[in-house]
């Protein structure tokens, strides 16, 4: 098992528009840590994942294995295994084949090899399936030789792109539910990349936010989904996603509000870090999370939207509208159970939300204001 | 070996690139160097070339394309290159629009349906080509001359046709069995006969691959030489590699004028050989026909 | 069947007539009064002369139409028999002696009127005789042809001249020169100086023909050769192009020349217009006692063919040809030693050096025997003598052989067999294949079939029918010609005769040179050196190309498909021209790195190594092109999981991507087998199976037989059968191992 240790990763393609892709990556992954790279797609996700295999060379900037400098090692040397978005099975080899591939080439002895196999096959499903070709699995099958073929190698460090995104959802529910026993029963050293929220939050130790080719923010789900450091992450985690909206604060009674048309919230004092005084008459722009309001009587509660449309899920509804009048700013709000029926159109609701829940962000730089 | 197959990249060092671009130019170097050498001969007018290793013509001089180009027959006067052109000409495009004309529906049958004899009849065809080409000659040879056609366009054009007619029928299964089904069979449910989805949906899907064969047919025949040397004896009846092949006599070849003609007869299809080239080899390799 | 594609059937039988109509023959020539039509393999100063000749004809008959005719001289005679048959032909035609009695047997040639020859006297008698078979004369004579010794300025100024090749030799020990330059290992270069030691060639008295390159004289001649060779007078490898460059280069410079050659009158049209030279005959070996070097003598004649179409004008004609102007003409402008005798009382002539020292020449040559042996005697002789020179044989040894081969190639047709067991043969496997289509037409699942693929078979009948006609026909009928023997007007039937002998290497040993299995060995190897090569550098740069990133890729693969794309026969006689042993840039390009001038086509394994580079110069840009196809289709990925496995480069390669590409290359690895198998152009105008024709492969020697080796059609096509067969077995199986692996 290893810890993995990042500093200032640059990469850049080369090619004829050759832009950086990782513009300075900084991040500690502790042995024994399921880590969660997640982010848009296109935002570098995979070159990172890959640079780290060592099938990409970084332009400058190190990566370091327990105490050992891999940044320039082949990836045979790293002990490492990954398991491809496209799985990436051997068409020509078996089940059994693809499984013994790597062990082959370390020169495990065969006895061994059969052991691990026989091992693993059972625990994925793959007993039936050990003689046959990839072209004769189905999808769910070929992403458990994929993750077999990970597993029997053994390695201190495993590498997963978007494992699931080629399944069915059902199918990936499942999976994901078994990638997280696996890493708790084996405690090997993880590395997961996703774009999707639900598989980052759940499986997590350590999610990493990745924008742009910058780390925009790491930590547990918890903190990150609690506390973003930036609007982008406040964006990107959640679902439906938070809202923003530009206001304006005053310190009014001693207490920080933030206030727009159609809306004026009180703001905890630990959002606003130690630059207090500043604050009078200042823009932000304000984050609220639709999961994080309750309805109010008419007119009690801060926020008021006028309703232009409701999304009804059975065990929860989704009321969008726009805050104060007809073309105020959208805002989406979350009402527990099926009361959908009874808000119609053009109907004027109030909500109002904990301070603690109210997320303030610079207007220019999107960065939280405690941060 | 280890060092120069690489199939992943964008991480090696910038010495492995340069090996790799040594590798290259080699290659391209002993690619090129005899098509040089024809090229400087081409240009290098009355002078020996003995002992030099650089293609590079001492004195560039156009005289071996005039005097090529401009043979004329001493006692008709008539411009016996032209003629010669026309030969090779005509006798290609006829041969790749017979070959295509009789391949075209006999492919499509065999890229669409299953028939009784199919199996067999494709197996005949592709064991004929195995039947080494100089062979067929005599008994070819000796039919021409029956049929009077020995020292004419048409009777070139029949014997270019052993040869263009199976590669298209091969070239344009393939071609046809590429086009998905679909297309026709919607066609059909409007309407069409089946007759009808052939002409006027498969055909025209597959053009470009028509296109392509007939190009390819053309340049067999417009490049073939054992043949026509054998069974043409006119010099106005020659097609212009036969033609070519007289400057290169027992005594003093007269390897400027082999040169300078090599190139007009080569580089004309050696561009058209470049907008074929790239579909041409799946067709090649599903059929199999001898060059 | 719609309106419209009726019509759009009607518009393709429109297009097929139409091209039909475009390339319909020529018209056939008949009876025609006034019309002369006169064919030559004539080159420069001689077509000169024959085209003023002509001028001055047409001048003298405004009316007639003339058509004059220069055929290549390779193909001369068969193109004549062909067209001369078929009515097609000229009138007046001019041919060597040598060729009279095949086309007197052919009956393409009528004697000459009587008339013409009224006064016999007029033209050289030795000329008149070669012209002459069982009394009757066949044609004019025109001109004499003979070897003699060019001699050139300032070394040999004005008359001077050697007293012997001695002499010669002699000189170039002194100077380190070469100071001869001929085609040493030619028999027809070599056969003066074999009768100079008192040899023949071929004894063709009593009309039966003898090989008589034997005995003391034959290795006493090659014994000379050799010592001349060795003391450096005379060139290895010596071509007919060579010895024009080296006598036009001379002694004085730096390249190798010589300020003698022996040669034809042909030399001279090569030769540059400045150079100072005298002709003299060919002096003795030796300066005291020996025989004279007679060169063989060649007369060319006028001939007329049987059914001329205007019969006075063809005769006029030839009346002309060989009149006293005419001759003086020929002399003149042509440089021909007319046979007119009256011509040399013209001073010009007389005190011309080059005409009289060939006349001198034409004056003690010997007549070329005109006997079928002849024709045959030539291969074997110049093989016997390369072998010699080239030191693989013993003088002995080498004749030994020759005489083998010359009872090889002559030897009588097997003898005629009874057809009847064959036409049994067929007529059962006609029965049984009658009785199969029978039983097929009964059985109703067949009649099923038959009817569920009519509609198919209307789109295939006619390709099928052409197939039929234009392909299987020639084939079928190409194979039946192996059950038959004779010469090609008279064949008869020999059973399997031509197979027997085939594959017991006519009774010489199996593995002999030039036997089948020989032949087959060097194929085999051929084939698979040169797949191999094609398939490992053809990959090679296909993996080097496909890199996910390289600078220039375009342009490399644009030029790395040039050697596909050029005309094989022009690439084949290009790097024929690239190993010259003297002239080509390979040696050249060798001789800056160090080494030795090689003689490329001296040896098997360089000639089959100049063959091999030629073939896998044309052939790398298919399987790389292919490949490059192939490798599409293997993803990323699945590479780079190998990587992440931990697979080095090589077993990346070697246990991912070789297998992954093995399906797709399979049948390109067949068609290029089966093409290299029968890869004529590259074997026939490279090494032309030199040396001794131990590189040939098996199609380049059936079209030996029977193209050169006295039209052995019914031997050729058994080789060609059995060649079939081969592919055909050996594609079947590798196929079959293909699928089930
Ligand atoms: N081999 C490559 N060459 C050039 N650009 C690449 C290459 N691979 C990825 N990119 C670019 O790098 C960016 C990041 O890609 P990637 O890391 O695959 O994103 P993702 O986060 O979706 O996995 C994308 O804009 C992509 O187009
Ligand atoms: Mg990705």
């Amino acid at each position: 098992m290893a810890s993995v240790s990042i500093r200032a990763l640059r990469k850049t393609y080369p090619g004829a528009k050759s832009k950086t892709i990782l513009k300075g990556i900084d991040l500690e992954i502790a042995d024994g840590a399921f880590t969660v790279l997640v982010g848009p797609s296109g935002c570098g996700k995979s070159t990172l994942l890959r640079t780290i295999a060592g099938l990409e060379r970084p332009d400058s900037g190190t990566i370091h294995f327990d105490a050992r400098d891999v940044t320039l090692a082949e990836p045979r040397e790293r002990d490492i295994a990954m398991v491809f978005q496209s799985y990436a099975l051997y068409p020509h080899l078996t089940v059994r084949e693809n499984l013994a591939f790597g062990l082959e080439l370390r020169r495990t002895p065969r006895d061994e090899i059969a052991r691990r196999i026989d091992e693993v096959a059972p625990q994925l499903g793959l007993g039936e399936l050990l003689d046959r070709l990839p072209a004769q699995l189905s999808g769910g099958q070929r992403q458990r030789v994929a993750m077999g073929r990970a597993i029997v190698r053994r390695p201190s460090l495993f590498l997963f792109d978007e494992p699931l995104s080629n399944l069915d959802a059902a199918l990936r529910g499942e999976v994901r539910v078994q990638i997280r026993r696996l890493h708790e029963r084996l405690g090997a050293t993880m590395i997961y990349v996703t774009h999707d929220q639900v598989e980052a939050m759940t499986l997590a130790d350590q999610l990493v936010v990745l924008n742009g080719g910058v780390v925009e923010q790491a930590g547990t789900p918890t903190e990150v989904y609690e506390r973003p450091r930036t609007r982008f992450v406040a964006g990107f985690l959640g679902m439906p996603a938070m809202n923003f909206v530009e206001a304006r604060l005053s310190v009014i009674e001693g207490k920080v509000r933030a206030r727009a048309p159609g809306i004026d919230v009180a703001v905890a004092d630990d959002r606003l870090g130690d630059r207090e005084s500043t604050f009078g008459d200042r823009k932000v722009l304000v984050g609220v999370r639709p999961q994080d309001v309750r309805l109010a009587g008419a007119g009690a509660g801060g926020i008021d939207l006028r309703v232009e449309l409701v999304e009804g899920l059975g065990f929860e509804s989704h009321v969008h509208g726009a805050l104060g009048a007809r073309d105020g700013t959208p805002f989406v709000a979350r009402v527990e159970g099926a009361a959908a029926g009874s808000h119609g159109g053009g109907q004027q609701l109030s909500f109002e939300v904990d301070p603690d829940d109210v997320h303030l962000f610079d207007l220019d730089t999107g960065r939280a204001t405690w941060a | 070996m280890s060092q120069v197959l690489d199939e992943t990249g964008g991480r090696r060092r910038p010495a492995e690139e340069a090996l790799v671009h040594v590798a290259l130019v080699l290659a391209t170097i002993a690619a090129l160097y005899p098509v040089l050498w024809v090229v400087s001969l081409a240009l290098s007018h009355g002078e020996s070339s003995a002992g030099r290793v650089l293609p590079i013509p001492e004195h560039l001089s156009l005289g071996n394309f005039r005097e090529v180009v401009g043979t004329h027959d001493r006692a008709t006067g008539t411009w016996i290159f032209g003629r010669q052109l026309a030969n090779s000409l005509l006798v290609s495009l006829a041969t790749a629009a017979v070959g295509v004309a009789i391949a075209t529906p006999a492919a499509y049958a065999l890229a669409r349906f299953r028939f009784a004899g199919r199996e067999r009849g494709v197996f005949l065809l592709m064991a004929t080509q195995m039947f080494p080409g100089v062979a067929t000659l005599v008994p070819l040879y000796l039919i021409l001359e029956k049929l009077h056609l020995l020292d004419s366009r048409a009777g070139l054009v029949l014997v270019y046709a052993t040869t263009a007619v199976p590669f298209c029928i091969m070239q344009l299964r393939s071609a046809f069995e590429a086009i998905p089904v679909d297309l026709e069979e919607a066609a059909m449910v409007d309407g069409a006969s089946r007759f009808q989805a052939f002409l006027r949906v498969a055909l025209p899907a597959a053009r470009p691959a028509i296109a392509v064969t007939s190009l390819f047919a053309f340049m067999g025949a417009w490049n073939e030489f054992i043949l026509a040397a054998t069974l043409l004896s006119r010099e106005e009846s020659f097609t212009l590699p036969v033609a070519l092949q007289r400057y290169v006599g027992e005594h003093g070849a007269s390897w400027g004028h082999f040169a300078a003609g090599a190139l007009i007869v080569s580089v004309p299809v050696m561009a058209l050989f470049y907008v074929a080239q790239r579909h041409i080899v799946s067709g090649l390799t599903a059929g199999g026909v001898k060059g | 069947m719609g309106l419209s594609a009726r019509r759009a059937v009607a518009a393709l039988y429109a297009l097929a007539a139409m091209l039909a109509v475009l390339v319909l023959p020529w018209p056939v020539a008949a009876d025609e009064p006034g019309k002369l039509v006169v064919w030559h393999a004539y080159r420069g100063a001689e077509q000169e002369a024959l085209d003023r000749l002509i001028d001055r004809f047409r001048a003298a008959h405004p009316s007639a139409e003339i058509r004059v005719l220069a055929v290549p001289f390779d193909a001369y005679a068969s193109k004549l028999e062909a067209a001369i048959l078929h009515d097609q032909g000229p009138d007046v035609f001019f041919d060597a002696h040598e060729r009279l009695g095949s086309f007197r047997d052919k009956g393409i040639v009528a004697p000459i009127d009587d008339e013409l020859l009224r006064d016999r006297g007029a033209f050289d008698p030795v000329s008149l005789r070669a012209l002459t078979i069982d009394g009757k004369t066949w044609a004019l004579p025109v001109a004499r042809k003979c070897l003699a010794l060019y001699l050139r300025a300032p070394s040999w100024p004005g008359d001077a001249a050697p007293h012997s090749l001695d002499e010669l030799v002699v000189l170039a020990r002194k100077t380190h020169r070469p100071t001869l330059a001929y085609e040493a290992s030619n028999a027809y270069a070599h056969a003066p100086i074999l009768h100079g030691f008192g040899g023949r060639i071929l004894d063709a008295e009593g009309g039966r023909d003898r090989y008589a390159f034997a005995d003391g004289p034959a290795r006493d001649s090659l014994a000379w050769v050799l010592g001349a060779m060795e003391a450096g007078a005379i060139p290895e490898e010596a071509s007919g192009a060579l010895v024009t460059q080296m006598f036009t280069t001379g002694s004085g410079t730096d390249a190798i020349g010589a300020d003698a050659a022996i040669s034809g009158p042909w030399l001279a049209g090569e030769l540059p217009a400045t150079l100072v030279y005298h002709v003299v005959p060919i002096p003795p070996v030796h300066a005291a006692g020996g025989t004279p070097t007679r060169p063989y003598l060649t007369v060319e004649g006028a001939m007329r063919a049987p059914t001329p179409r205007d019969p006075a004008l063809a005769k006029e004609f030839l009346a002309f040809v060989v009149s006293t102007e005419a001759a003086i003409v020929r002399a003149k402008v042509g440089r021909q030693v007319v046979a007119t005798n009256a011509a040399w009382r013209d001073p010009a002539l007389r005190d011309d050096r080059f005409l009289t020292g060939f006349r001198r020449a034409a004056d003690d040559a010997i007549p070329m025997p005109t006997t079928p042996g002849m024709r045959a005697a030539w291969e074997p002789t110049t093989r016997a003598i390369q072998k010699v020179l080239r030191r693989d044989l013993s003088p002995a040894d080498a004749i030994e052989e020759a005489k083998h081969r010359f009872l090889d190639v002559t030897r009588p047709p097997p003898p005629r067999r009874d057809p009847r067991p064959m036409l049994l043969l067929l007529g059962l496997l006609a029965l049984i294949g009658a009785g199969q289509l029978l039983r097929v037409a009964r059985d109703p699942e067949q009649r099923r079939a038959i009817r569920a693929s009519l509609p198919a078979y209307a789109y295939v009948t006619h390709a099928v029918v052409i197939v039929l006609l234009l392909v299987v026909v020639p084939l079928v009928l190409g194979a039946a010609t192996s059950f038959f023997a004779g010469p090609p007007q008279q064949l008869h039937y020999v059973g399997l005769a031509n197979y027997f002998e085939i594959l017991s290497a006519r009774g010489a040993p199996l593995l002999s040179s030039g036997s089948f299995y020989a032949v087959l060995g060097v194929t085999v190897l051929w084939t698979v050196v040169n797949v191999t090569l094609h398939l490992a550098i053809g990959m090679a740069l296909a993996l080097l190309l496909s890199r996910p990133v390289l600078k220039l890729r375009g342009v490399y693969r644009v030029l790395l498909v040039v050697p596909w794309a050029v005309p094989s026969y022009v690439s084949a006689l290009a790097w024929k021209g690239m190993f010259h042993r003297q002239l080509g840039a390979v040696n050249a390009v060798l001789g800056h790195l160090g080494v030795e001038p090689i003689a490329w086509f001296s040896r098997f394994s360089t000639a089959f190594a100049a063959n091999v580079a030629t073939n896998v110069w044309l052939g790398f840009p298919f399987m790389m092109v292919v490949t490059l196809g192939a490798l599409t289709s293997i993803p990323r990925e699945v590479l780079e999981a190998a990587e992440v496995d931990g697979a080095t480069r090589w077993q990346r390669f070697s246990r991912i991507t070789f297998p992954l590409l093995r399906p797709t290359l399979a049948p390109s690895v067949v068609l290029g087998a089966v093409w290299t198998f029968n890869m004529f152009n590259v074997v026939f105008l490279v090494s032309g199976g030199e040396p001794d024709g131990r590189t040939e492969i098996l199609v380049s020697e059936a079209y030996r037989w029977a193209f050169t080796r006295q039209a052995q059609y019914g031997y050729a096509s058994a080789y060609a059968v059995l060649i079939f067969l081969l592919l055909l077995v050996t594609t079947r199986g590798l196929k079959r191992r293909e699928v089930t692996r």
